[in-house]
């Protein structure tokens, strides 16, 4: 075997040999173009996702607020919002004669 | 390689296109030993680079991982098909379709490069992508080891092996 062929020899003549592969114009453009086709569907699944997350945040902050409501507003709101309208009618009569009685 | 701009993946990866586009082409056309499949999966290595650029570490070099992603996507695509035998004259018709030289030198000079070809091509594909990664593209055998994911002590040896190839195969064109 022939040792005088250095590593720089070999490397020499597998550059040259290789010297016209080259990427074309055509596979840098659809790389161009599949890059900014897969950049804007993630900027919509972006968009997307922080609409469900402020509409989640909102869920949330709605909850907190019922949650730290006092206990109190809660029954009677509940009862305004449940009970028949002759009931109602019956709970503002009782109201309006406490407030007189006062 | 220029450093990676975070805010504009799409440029980051034309750039690295502009700048090693053609490297990572030869690359992959060294292990693949085909000339057109070497060119979709060029493309295919600068997609997948876009779409994992989140997953890049800035502690290693970009140029490295840029390679590691075109040798792995080549590896994976000799494992899905059998290697295809190019024929030589369409290689070599392919390679060098200008006329610079005369008909004689021309000839000579396809006969050394047909010698070479033929050499690379029967080396195994472990091989093929250590000469590819250090003959071809300049890398350390620290960084064809990152690059491969293999040891070095073993990127040595196969560096080793491949040299021996090569050396019977420039010697025998000396000789002629």
């Amino acid at each position: 075997m022939n040792s005088t062929h250095t590593d720089d020899d070999i490397a020499r003549v597998l550059q040259e040999e290789l010297a016209n592969v080259t990427l074309s114009d055509r596979s840098r453009r659809l790389v161009c173009e599949q890059t900014a086709r897969a950049w804007r569907s993630e900027q919509r699944l972006l968009r997307g996702l922080g609409i469900a997350a402020v509409a989640a945040g909102a869920v949330i902050v709605l909850n907190l607020a019922v949650l730290f409501t006092p206990a109190a507003t809660r029954t009677q709101r509940h009862h305004l919002v449940t009970e028949s309208p002759a009931a109602l009618l019956q709970h503002r009569m009782e109201q309006t004669g406490s407030r007189r009685s006062m | 390689m220029s450093a990676m701009n975070e805010n504009e993946p799409q440029q980051t990866i034309r750039l690295w296109m502009s700048e090693h586009g053609d490297m990572v082409r030869r690359t992959i056309y060294v292990i693949t030993q085909d000339l057109e499949t070497s060119e979709d999966l060029a493309q295919e290595t600068f997609v997948k680079a876009f779409r994992k650029l989140h997953q890049f570490n800035a502690r290693s070099r970009p140029q490295t991982w840029l390679y590691r992603i075109a040798v792995n996507t080549a590896r994976n695509h000799l494992r899905r098909v059998r290697p295809k035998n190019v024929p030589l004259d369409a290689v070599a018709h392919t390679l060098h379709s200008d006329d610079r030289w005369c008909a004689v030198q021309r000839l000579e000079r396809e006969h050394d490069a047909a010698e070479i070809r033929r050499t690379v091509a029967t080396l195994p594909s472990e091989l093929r992508t250590v000469v590819a990664l250090y003959y071809v593209d300049g890398f350390g055998v620290s960084e064809v080891a990152e690059i491969t994911g293999v040891p070095l002590g073993t990127v040595k040896s196969r560096l080793s092996r491949a040299r021996d190839h090569l050396r019977v195969s420039l010697s025998r064109i000396t000789r002629n």
